[in-house]
């Protein structure tokens, strides 16, 4: 597993774009960086007018719905993007990815980087913090799912005593919420 | 609540997309609570849902996502969260985004046999593949196909060795129908096939040089075509051996794909080829454009039965004009490759497995058992 190095030179010819966050905090980011995200992709595909080289960090991309604190995490992300998200062969490998993926934040922060990633359509960010919160809700109690979610179960109790019967061993060895 | 995320469901994907996203838009309406500043999470269709540290609001779409990275034991026990989340878990897309998340780890002679539920019985292993195991059981000696994710179980129907009948599995409500078969159909039964006819099963014989096929019009009424539609086979005439071992395995629009066997210094390998015909024409002899002609790899094939899926897949990669067919084959060639290693090994009352037929997204995979002379 071979973290994406940084760039030894931040001062090289490579563009930057600066990221402004809802609480106008500003973030000055590579270029490569940036266009991981399709919005902000986006934002200069609609203006194609202008060189996105030329016009570097005097661009100030507002990010309305992005939190820096959540931004500053997405970023730290990026820098080391891990391989792949696909679920791995071995338990080993899949416990390491489960722990880097724990790195990042309590479940209610993933929440937030979940819905930043939607909104910057990030692709790889949104999978892997999906997993994240997947790996926190996979044994968890139904309870603590419907609570963690704000949702209301609507199955009548018999149809889901019914259930829970059916597929007992599902329900087994829950972890404490 | 029978049958839930059995592998070979497919439930009609349109309207389950439908649900999804009016269920959507009702969370989005329904949103009233805010404890943080508004944060805008689907930007695709403009809508604006709420996200609180309290009441997680995220969209279904997302929860589709995360819930698609659980293992399957989880993904039961999620189901019983609300009936929007079992609505979502039981829907094609989730499945299939589920499949391709999680490789099937086991390998079948090494899982333990536990029957479910209080059942007394004892099984026998026959044979497992795709996560799907074949048991028998001791007693009864029925057959049944076991889920080994979600330990579910479907008993398979005897074979009827005196009777021209065809078993299919209906995908929809996941249980095998049987319906005997017009008498008459054809004289000789032992060189029948099975015939992807435009999405619909059809019966396909050769008589001297051409295919006459019968196709299943309607599946729910159990309705076959009146007319032997006729495929010329003109291209044979310049390599009589093709004649002998060519079998059709679908036809679409206009292109009709074989497979055949060939040699290599005594060395047969299979080959598959697609022609192009032009089936209105009252010609038989009309000469088919060859469209395709290529070796096919059988390296992890065990009989033809399972080869012909295979190659169904195969054709379908190669051949562009053919894509309709692949998700098609994506689904039946779950269940086929159990059946037909039932087939072969175990009862031989059922000659033709293969794929399957669809109208009105009713999906049938049919098995043709045959009197044995």
């Amino acid at each position: 597993m071979s973290n994406t190095s940084e760039n030894p030179n931040p001062s090289s010819s490579s563009a930057k774009i600066t990221l402004k966050t809802s609480d106008n905090e500003l973030f000055e980011v590579e270029e490569a960086v940036a266009m991981k995200f399709c919005t902000v992709k986006q934002y200069f595909e609609d203006e194609k007018d202008n060189d996105v080289a030329a016009r570097g960090s005097s661009t100030v991309i507002p990010l309305p719905n992005v939190h820096s604190a959540v931004l500053a995490r997405l970023i730290s992300y990026c820098k080391k993007l891990p391989q792949s998200n696909a679920v791995a062969d071995n338990h080993e490998e899949e416990e390491t990815k489960k722990k880097e993926r724990k790195q990042y934040g309590t479940p209610g922060d993933l929440v937030d980087l979940i819905s930043a990633a939607n909104y910057l359509d990030f692709k790889e960010g949104l999978e892997f913090f999906n997993q994240a919160l997947a790996d926190h809700i996979q044994n968890k109690s139904v309870e603590y799912v419907r609570k963690f979610f704000g949702i209301k179960g609507d199955f009548e109790p018999h149809e889901e005593e019914k259930y829970r019967e059916e597929y007992a061993w599902a329900f087994e060895g829950v972890d404490e919420d | 609540m029978v049958n839930i995320f059995f592998k070979f469901t497919c439930c009609s994907s349109p309207r389950c997309l439908e649900t999804l996203n009016e269920e959507r838009t009702r969370i989005a309406n329904k949103e009233t609570k805010r404890a943080k500043p508004e944060i805008a999470v689907n930007k695709k269709s403009q809508e604006k849902i709420s996200i609180s540290a309290t009441q997680q609001s995220i969209p279904l779409d997302i929860v589709m996502e995360i819930l698609s990275w659980l293992p399957v034991t989880y993904v039961l026990r999620m189901k019983c969260v609300c009936k929007q989340w079992y609505t979502l878990t039981q829907d094609c897309h989730f499945i299939e985004k589920h499949m391709s998340r999680h490789r099937i780890k086991c390998s079948y002679n090494k899982i333990p046999i536990t029957p479910p539920g209080n059942s007394q019985d004892n099984f026998q292993l026959i044979c497992g593949c795709n996560g799907m195991l074949l048991k028998k059981r001791i007693a009864s000696n029925k057959f049944l196909i076991m889920n080994n994710a979600t330990r579910q179980m479907l008993e398979l129907p005897d074979p009827h060795k005196n009777s021209f009948e065809m078993v299919s599995l209906d995908l929809e409500s996941e249980s095998f129908k049987s319906t005997i078969m017009p008498k008459g159909l054809f004289s000789n039964w032992e060189k029948v096939w099975a015939l992807d006819w435009n999405g619909c099963l059809s019966f396909a014989v050769r008589v001297e040089e051409v295919i006459n096929v019968v196709v299943l019009e309607d599946y729910k009424k159990l309705k076959w075509g009146k007319e032997k539609i006729v495929i010329p086979l003109a291209f044979t005439n310049s390599t009589p051996n093709l004649m002998e071992d060519l079998v059709p395995l679908f036809a679409q629009n206009g292109l009709v794909g074989y497979i055949y066997t060939a040699s290599s210094d005594d060395v047969p390998f299979f080959n598959a080829m697609i022609m192009k015909v032009a089936l209105e024409s009252s010609s038989a002899k009309c000469q088919p454009e060859l469209r395709f002609n290529q070796e096919v790899q059988t390296t992890d094939l065990k009989n033809e039965v399972n080869f012909s899926t295979y190659i169904a897949n195969v054709l379908e990669e190669l051949s562009s004009e053919t894509t309709d067919l692949k998700n098609e084959v994506n689904f039946s060639t779950y269940i086929a490759n159990v059946l037909e290693e039932l087939s072969s090994e175990v009862l031989e009352g059922f000659l033709l497995i293969f794929r399957l037929s669809s109208n009105d997204s009713v999906k049938v995979i049919p098995e043709i058992s045959c009197p044995q002379t």
